[in-house]
This record gives structure tokens, sequence and C-alpha cells, in this order.
């Protein structure tokens, strides 16, 4: 009897030695096992958006270099090259708070991988009245040397002219009665003007229910050219440094971009 | 007894766990060596931007010292008359010995002017028309090519594996003495992303180190605004963008550069923009390397450009001919230029050649 219960005890212990070994095995190698399942929750309503971007001219689709645009001023042109910052995008609520990125992206109209921003945050639920945004970087963000890796670094303003980054590059050419010229819309911080713009998108209403939502950012690139200053682009070259023009482009900023919103994803409870 | 069994236990765990996370690098040999080599921390350079090592090719101490060695041996050519160090020779700031054109082990002539081998961890594409994307890509380029060391790589294989030494310097590189193409390129790359230039007199001047004089910081501001207009394309501490332009040379091209690359013709006459570090040491200059000095270069900005079609929009000042850059401001723009000069990068023993020591 008493050697039974000592063979019972005996077999507890190999028991529980096997039980963790058998733990300590599966601990040792979720160890190193990289967790990133996120619960979901389902009383949650934050809603989850994606930016794209989408360029067109006097609205048709942006092709590069082809001289086949016209503008108010007569001119015939084409562009080249539009790179540019958005940052800060704001969701205004009705109840008159509002939620910022706080946060940029740079966009490269001709490199596809920058077509699209999504930012790791969600908008909290709730009613919004509208959407706006910074062209180009606030006082704050547009500070030399935030960027030291290409592509963004490539954006910088020479700190003898201002300081900090170009907010866009749209360059092209202007068939000038039969003479080809190029022309450079460069818009930054200038002699110590910020310049940057902040704009507000019309018909920018939503609403955070959850899901996820593609939010599509659409500049009319003709529209830098219209209203309210009228520019003729064959004295759009050599500008960084020009007030004046600075400050057309900063005013004309801010009806070139529309806003499209689509959800791609409603989580159904 | 019971105390000792528990600690085996942790013991046996704690062993459990660190064999589950350590990565698996050390390699036996049959003979019993062990390929285990030491990894090779790169030291970036403050303001510059972060070096990015391919996976499939990690730095190691090894690697580099190999790739040195590869870099300046003349086994890699079809004569053993040349190396890459021939082409790119360090008292020039790794360039080809002030020629335009270099020429191949049995005198056949090139046709672009030798780029300077410098801060090569940062670029994204080399050659002037950007038909490589790596460095790795890039050092299997002049090897067999015709007109340089003319080495198919099988020739090359079967020399570097019948040497006395390379099988052995291979395995403690890359944990094989079956040397192939890939690995050759892999060393050669790892020794050239050693090859950092921060130590000129303007990254002095960044660091509160040293002051410029009054041309150099005349040039300074005629550099980085849009009287010379040079920043667009000469940007960031890297002085290069590492994207491709048409920078008003010529009016028509035969030598089609990205263009020939990507089939697009807006890319016709587009080539790769050369940083300006060192540009003391490395004339002549251009992709043909048609203009013999700096002066020569500052000339054509001023009053040389001429109109094609895919001429860059940044050339603002094309219908004048250029930027009309006065006597004076050309001068100063050149010492500014000349603070890029960088000598201890050109006489790092590192970089040398390690069959001369």
């Amino acid at each position: 009897m008493n050697k039974l219960i000592r063979k019972t005890k005996h077999m507890k212990k190999n028991l529980l030695i096997l039980m963790v070994l058998v733990l300590g095995t599966t601990l040792a190698f979720n160890a190193c096992k990289k967790t990133d399942d996120v619960p979901i929750d389902p009383v949650n309503k934050d809603a989850t958006v994606l930016f794209t971007l989408n360029h067109n001219v006097n609205g048709e689709q942006l092709v590069f270099d082809s001289i086949q645009y016209q503008n108010a001023s007569g001119n015939d042109y084409s562009v080249a090259t539009l790179k540019y910052f958005v940052s800060n995008i704001t969701f205004h609520s009705t109840n008159g708070s509002s939620f910022v990125i706080d946060g940029e992206h740079y966009v490269d109209a001709a490199d596809p991988s920058t077509l699209n921003y999504s930012p790791n945050v969600k908008i909290p639920e709730g009613e919004y009245s509208s959407i706006s945004f910074i062209f180009g970087l606030d006082t704050l963000k547009n500070k030399n040397g935030r960027y030291l890796n290409p592509p963004e670094s490539n954006m910088e303003w020479p700190p003898a002219m201002g300081q900090g980054y170009h907010y866009m590059k749209l360059e092209g050419k202007i068939d000038s009665a039969g003479t080809i010229k190029n022309f450079q819309a460069h818009t930054g911080q200038s002699m110590g003007n910020p310049y940057f713009i902040e704009v507000d998108l019309p018909n920018s209403g939503f609403t955070a229910e959850g899901g996820t939502f593609e939010i599509m950012l659409k500049m009319d690139i003709g529209k830098w050219w219209e209203t309210p200053n009228q520019i003729d682009l064959n004295f759009m070259t050599s500008m960084m440094g020009n007030q004046m023009l600075q400050q057309k482009l900063h005013e004309n900023g801010n009806d070139v971009f529309s806003i499209e919103i689509t959800p791609i994803l409603t989580i159904t409870d | 007894m019971k105390t000792f069994f528990k600690l085996l236990l942790f013991f046996v765990f704690g062993l459990l766990v660190l064999i589950a996370c350590k990565k698996d690098t050390a390699k036996e040999e049959p003979s019993g060596e062990v390929f285990d080599p030491t990894p090779y921390e790169i030291i970036k350079p403050t303001g510059f931007p972060d070096i990015i090592i391919p996976d499939d090719n990690p730095m190691t101490v090894e690697g580099v010292q190999l790739g040195r060695m590869l870099y300046y041996d003349k086994i890699l050519s079809g004569d053993n008359t040349q190396s890459c160090a021939s082409c790119h020779a360090p008292e020039f700031s790794f360039t080809d010995n002030g020629k335009q054109f270099s020429e191949g082990i049995d005198g056949s002539i090139g046709n672009r002017n030798s780029p300077s081998v410098i801060n090569t961890a940062w670029m994204p594409s080399f050659f002037w028309d950007g038909r490589a994307a790596t460095v790795e890509d890039q050092a299997l380029g002049p090897v067999p090519n015709p007109v340089e060391m003319n080495l198919p790589w099988p020739e090359a294989m079967q020399k570097l594996n019948a040497h006395p030494d390379y099988p052995d310097l291979f395995f403690k590189a890359f944990g094989t003495r079956e040397i192939d193409s890939m690995l050759v390129a892999k060393a050669i790359a790892q020794f050239e992303r050693t090859m950092i230039s921060s130590n000129s007199k303007w990254d002095r001047y960044l660091r509160n180190e040293a002051v410029l004089t009054q041309a150099e910081s005349q040039g300074f501001e005629i550099f980085f605004s849009e009287i010379g207009d040079c920043f667009h394309c000469h940007t960031t501490i890297l002085f290069t963008d590492n994207l491709f332009h048409n920078n008003g040379m010529d009016a028509a091209f035969t030598d089609l550069g990205l263009g020939e690359i990507s089939g697009n013709a807006n890319d016709i006459g587009k080539f790769k923009t050369p940083t300006l570090r060192n540009i003391e040491f490395t004339a002549p200059f251009m992709h043909d390397g048609r203009f013999e000095t700096i002066e020569d270069v500052v000339d054509f900005y001023s009053e040389g450009v001429v109109w094609s079609e895919t001429i860059d929009p940044l050339m603002k000042k094309v219908g004048q001919g250029g930027l009309h850059l006065t006597d004076d401001q050309k001068e100063n723009l050149i010492a500014f230029l000349k603070t890029l000069t960088d000598e201890s990068y050109i006489e790092n023993p590192d970089f040398s050649d390690p069959f001369e020591e």
C-alpha cells in the first residue's frame, strides 16, 4: 500500500515534469513568434481611411510630357514633373471639434507607389461636416533636416531662400508661338513667408460608423493657373524668390483639389 | 536533489528558448573549419541618408576585405593587366586618370567617362544610363565587357577557383569554396559600400569645424539659389538627386542615355546626375568627358546651353543660352565647388591597394 502510494506520487511527479516540459517547449517556441493579430472589437465604430491621389488637367487624366493642355492665358503646355506634400489632414466634426492626422505624405504623380496614403490612425466615430488639409508643410514641419532620405530629401529648399522643403515642384513646357519654353511652379517658404495652403475640401461631409473608406484627393492641375489669379506660364520661371508669384499660387491653391469618398468595406454586426 | 532537478529543468528550458531564437549562421565544413564571419557595421555620417544593405548581402569584415582584394586584383581581366582600380583609381577619386574614355585590355575605347566610385552606398542606380539597380549588378558589368576587362565570367570563375588563396577567402566571407560571379559581385559591392566621403571642407563647415572664405560663401549662395540653380539636381548632402536629366549639352543625341534603356522617347539624352563631391580630382566631366576643367563646365552652364526636345524643365535660362554668370560669380562658384574636395577619402588606407601594403 505504502509502495503503491509512493508509486502514484512518483507518477504524479513524472506527469508534472512532462506537463512543465510541454508547456516550456511551447513557450520557448512562441517566444520568438511575432503576434500581430488585432482582436476585432464589434462595438468600436471608428473608421479606417485610405487616401489615394489622383491628377488631372481640366478634368482629363494627366498624361506626362505631351503639350496638349491649354489655360485661360492661351498657353499650350505639358506637365513633366509633379511632386508635392500633403499634410495634417483634418476631419471637422459637426460638434465643433476636429481630428487631425498629424503627419505628411509625399506624392510623385509619376510614381504609383506614392499615390496611396494609409495613415496608421482611425477616425473616431462621429459626424464630420468637412475635411481639410495642408498643401505643403506647416511651419512646425517645414524645418531643415526633417527628411534625410530620398525622395523627400530631394525636395530641399535652400536655406539661403527660406528653409525646409519645396511644397510642390510642378514643371513642364509651353509652346509659346512656336518657341518651346520651360516653366517651373515651385512653391515653398520664401523670404520668411510660409505660403503653405490650408485647403478646405468642398462636399467633404463624412460619417465615421466603423468600416473602411477610400478618400480620393483629386488635383486639377489646370486650376493652379485660374482663380482668383490668372497666370501666364511664360512668366512662371525662376519664381522661388518671387513673392508675387508665390502669393498668387498660394491664393489659387485652395480650389485645385476635390474629393471623392467611397466605402470599400462595411462591417455588419 | 530536488533543487538540482529544478535547476536542470530551468537550464534546459533556457537553452530551448535560446536555440529557438538564434539564427543559424555558423556553418561547419567537412574539414571541421567553421564559417563564422564577423559582421561589419557601416557608420553613417551625421546628416546622411540611411544606408540600405540588401538582405542577401550582409556586410562582413571578411566580405569587405575580399572585395577590396578583388577590386585591385588584375586576375579579373582577360590578360591580367587590369583591375577595377585601373579605371577607378584612388588618386583620381576613383576615376580614370584624367582620361575622357577608358581603354579596355585590347586598347578598345569606351564611349562614357569613368564615374567616381564614391558614396555608392546611397546610389539607387548605376552607370550613366542607370542600367544597373545595385552595386552588385554594376560590378557584374565591366569584367566580361569586351571593351573593358574582357574576361567572360566562366573563365573568371576558373581562374579564381584555381587560385591558391581565393577559395579559402570566399569560404571565410560566404561559407563556400565554390566561387561564382554573384559572390564576386557581392564582395566588391560590400567593399564599395564602405567607401564613404564625408570629410570635405563643406562637411567640416556643416559640423562647425571650418569657416568658408568670402569667395566660397558667395559661391555657396550662387549654388543654392536660382542664380546658379545647381541645387535642384545636385541636391542634398550627397550633391546629387540620383535622377536623370537632359542638361542641354546637345541639340541632337547619338548616345541616347536613359532613353536607350527605358525605350521611352521622353528619356532621350537624359543622364544620371553625378555627385559633385571630389570633382577637383575627377576631370574630365559629363557622361562623355567632353569638358576638361571645372571652368569649362561652369562656362557651359553660363553660356553654352542648347535646346533639345527632352531638355529638363529645370534648365530655366535655355532661351538665353544659359545663366550668364559674371567672371566673379564663376570664380566664387568654383571656389565653393572645391570645398567639396575630400583628400582623406582618396588617401584612406582602408580603400587602398592591398597588394601594395
